[in-house]
Formats: structure tokens, sequence, C-alpha cells
């Protein structure tokens, strides 16, 4: 009886000091908030990645254009490198440093600012009976688009983290039946060499 | 306990590779008729327990079952691991397939060696058994972290570091592997000794 409270005093205390990061992978997923790109790593089970090396590279060149590290609750913005408009595409790698690796592809969106406002422009006719705001029209699609991107932002997080989903009850029972099929099949040939 | 893929230099990749093929096909060799069910009962254990996430405390775990899957099954367990790990890779891209050799052995080799080591004290009864089920455990899951620092010695944060960083974090679960082992083993050798190999 001693012992097994000794065990369980054990095992509580196990749980309560330490910190497990054990995972099958880590995982990163990124969203854009006008241009600013946040990146979120998680290691599988939900658990952020702290201090896992980012790297940034172009997925054209492959050249490393900007790398830095998570914060405690995994996660890491930058801004779009913009000094090169050439760019269009990202990878964001994210290494946590115990052998797990991933990276997540960014595209950058294709319409940008002016053909935005030249749509807008377009589809909006003049108000002429209309009295004249105390803005001009630019002035409110750029507001208009800050907005956007801040009510977008948790929607795109959570688009971006869903592509990824964990495996389930069907995924599992599934394997479950491969591993038991195999087992019938060399079961089969076993008993032919009999 | 996973590498992922385009960690490791393909020196190691291949070291895993040939030690995997090695292990496999013994394994394979010393599988006979009536043990397949007990390779596959196995190799469906570890499947599903390293996906079950179990949220105790600040973080998640997952059983590995290493010690046991190597107490029960021998050189068995590289084709139940090898097995296994295949299905996570392509199903849930845990690992990989260019890395399974590694990941195999990162497993396998720590679960031969509790095989060898604890196999001759489970089949006495008392409190042997129950120590040798639990080291077999504890030890399986070390080992593992030991191997999978030294598969990246070579990464950039070095052998030093990745053991320390994968022990920290593995401590817990030796002690929850060594206890699960334990309660595992004295359970079937009451039930189903035959299981376990032991003439009770």
């Amino acid at each position: 009886m001693q012992a097994r409270t000794l065990i369980t005093a054990l095992v509580f205390a196990i749980f309560l000091s330490a910190h497990p990061c054990l995972a099958h992978k880590v995982r990163i997923f990124a969203w854009n908030e006008g241009d600013t790109i946040h990146t979120e790593s998680k290691f599988s089970g939900g658990k952020p990645a702290q201090h896992a090396t980012i790297t940034v590279i172009d997925s054209n060149t492959g050249s490393e254009l900007l790398n830095g590290e998570t914060d405690a609750q995994g996660l890491f913005q930058f801004p779009f490198p913009d000094s090169d408009t050439t760019i269009k595409a990202l990878d964001i790698i994210v290494n946590s440093g115990d052998g797990h690796k991933n990276s997540w592809h960014f595209e950058r969106e294709p319409s940008s600012e002016k053909q935005i406002i030249s749509t807008v422009e377009n589809s909006v006719p003049e108000p002429q009976s209309l009295p004249t705001p105390p803005y001009n029209e630019e002035q409110l699609t750029r507001l208009m688009e800050r907005v956007l991107e801040e009510k977008l932002a948790p929607i795109r997080r959570q688009l971006a983290e869903n592509e990824e989903r964990s495996p389930g009850i069907q995924d599992i029972l599934g394997g479950v039946g491969y591993i038991l099929g195999l087992a019938g099949i060399a079961a089969y040939m076993k008993s032919k060499k009999r | 306990m996973h590498i992922s893929e385009g960690v490791l230099s393909s020196p190691v990749l291949f070291t895993g590779g040939a030690i995997t093929a090695v292990g496999t096909a013994v394994g394979l060799k010393s599988l006979d008729y009536d043990k397949i069910m007990t390779v596959a009962m196995l190799t469906a254990t570890f499947f599903v327990a390293s996906l079950i996430h179990v949220p105790i405390g600040p973080g998640n775990v997952h059983l590995i079952l290493g010690g046991l899957m190597g107490i029960v099954l021998g050189w068995g367990c590289f084709p139940a691991i090898l097995t296994a790990l295949f299905l996570q890779a392509i199903f849930f891209h845990y690992g990989g397939l260019t890395v399974i050799g590694v990941n195999t052995s990162t497993m396998a080799l720590p679960a031969l060696f509790c095989y060898y080591i604890f196999r001759p004290w489970i089949k006495n009864n008392g409190n042997k058994r129950k120590i040798a089920a639990f080291c077999c455990g504890f030890f399986s899951i070390l080992f593992s972290s030991l191997i999978m620092a030294l598969a990246l010695a070579t990464t950039d944060t070095g052998f030093l570091g990745v053991a320390k960083l994968v022990i920290a974090a593995h401590l817990p679960l030796m002690v929850i592997e060594g206890i699960i082992t334990m309660f595992t083993v004295l359970f079937l050798s009451k039930v189903q000794p035959e299981f376990l190999g032991i003439g009770d």
C-alpha cells in the first residue's frame, strides 16, 4: 500500500514539474494581416513550439530572407520582405531543434492595393446629390481595408490552422484494419509454406 | 520520437535504413506462424498508443510502449515498429518515408536491448518481474532518446544539446511507460502467460 502511495506521489510530482514537449511533429501555419505575416508553431497535440528557429526563404530562388525565434506562445511575426517586389511566395520553415521540422508555403495575394482601389472606384458611382464627406474616397478605401485586414486576421488564422487536421477515430481504426490485414497476409504466406 | 524529413544527413539515414533492414529481416525470419497475431496486436497497440495524446499536466504525453514490444516480441519488434511507422508516415506525415529507417531503429534497438537484458527476469515470478517490467518501459525510452540525440548529433544543436532537450522532455514518459509496462506485464502474466511466452 505504501509503495502504491509513493508511486502515485512520484507520478504527480513528475507531471507537475516537467514540461514534456513530446510530439510526432511540429507544425507551422502562417497568415497575413496587411503586410505583416504572423506565424504560429505548434507541436502535434497543441503545445506551442517555444524558442524554435524560424527561417524564411524565397520559394523561387531558395535564398534565405530572414530568420528568428518563436516566443513563449510559439508565435513569430515579420513584415513581408517588401524591398524586393519580385518575391511572390515564401517558405517559412520551423525547426524545433529536437529533430522536428516543418514548413508552410505562403503565397502573396495576387490582388494589389491599386487594383482594389480601381475596382471600388469603378463600381461605386459618384454620388452627385449628396454632400461631399470630409474624407476623400482613397482615404476611405484605405481605412476600410485596414479594418477589414484586422477583422480577417483571426479568420485567416483559423483557416490556416484547420488546413491540417489531427488524426481522428476513423484514421486510427483504418490503421488498425491495415495492420490486421497485413497479419492476415503474413499468416496466409506462412500457412502455404507449411 | 519521430524525426522529421530533411533534418538528417544521408549517412545517418543510410545507417538507420541498414539497421532497420537487417533487423526486419531477422525479425521476419524468427517469426513463426503462432506469433503473427501477437506481432499484429502489438503493432496495432503501438500504432494507436502513439496517436492518442493524453493531456496531463502542462503538456501532452503519448505512449510508445517500445519496452513492452521488445520484451514480448524480441526481434519481431523490428517489423512491427516498421509497419506502424510506415502507416503513420503515409497517413499522418509523422516522420517520413526517408527517415523511416532511422525512426524504426530509434525505437526498435532499445526494445531489443530490453529483450536481451530483462527477458530472463520476466520469467521469474514476484518482485523481480515487476522491476524488470518497469525497467523495460523506463530504459526503452531512455535509450530511444539517446539514439535520437546520436542521430541528431550532426545537426547544429549538437549531441549534448539535443540529448538534454529530448531526455528532459521524455523523463515523465519514462516513468509512465515503466509503470504501464509493469502493470501490463503483471496482468498478462496472470491472465495470458502464453502471450508473454512464459509457462507459469
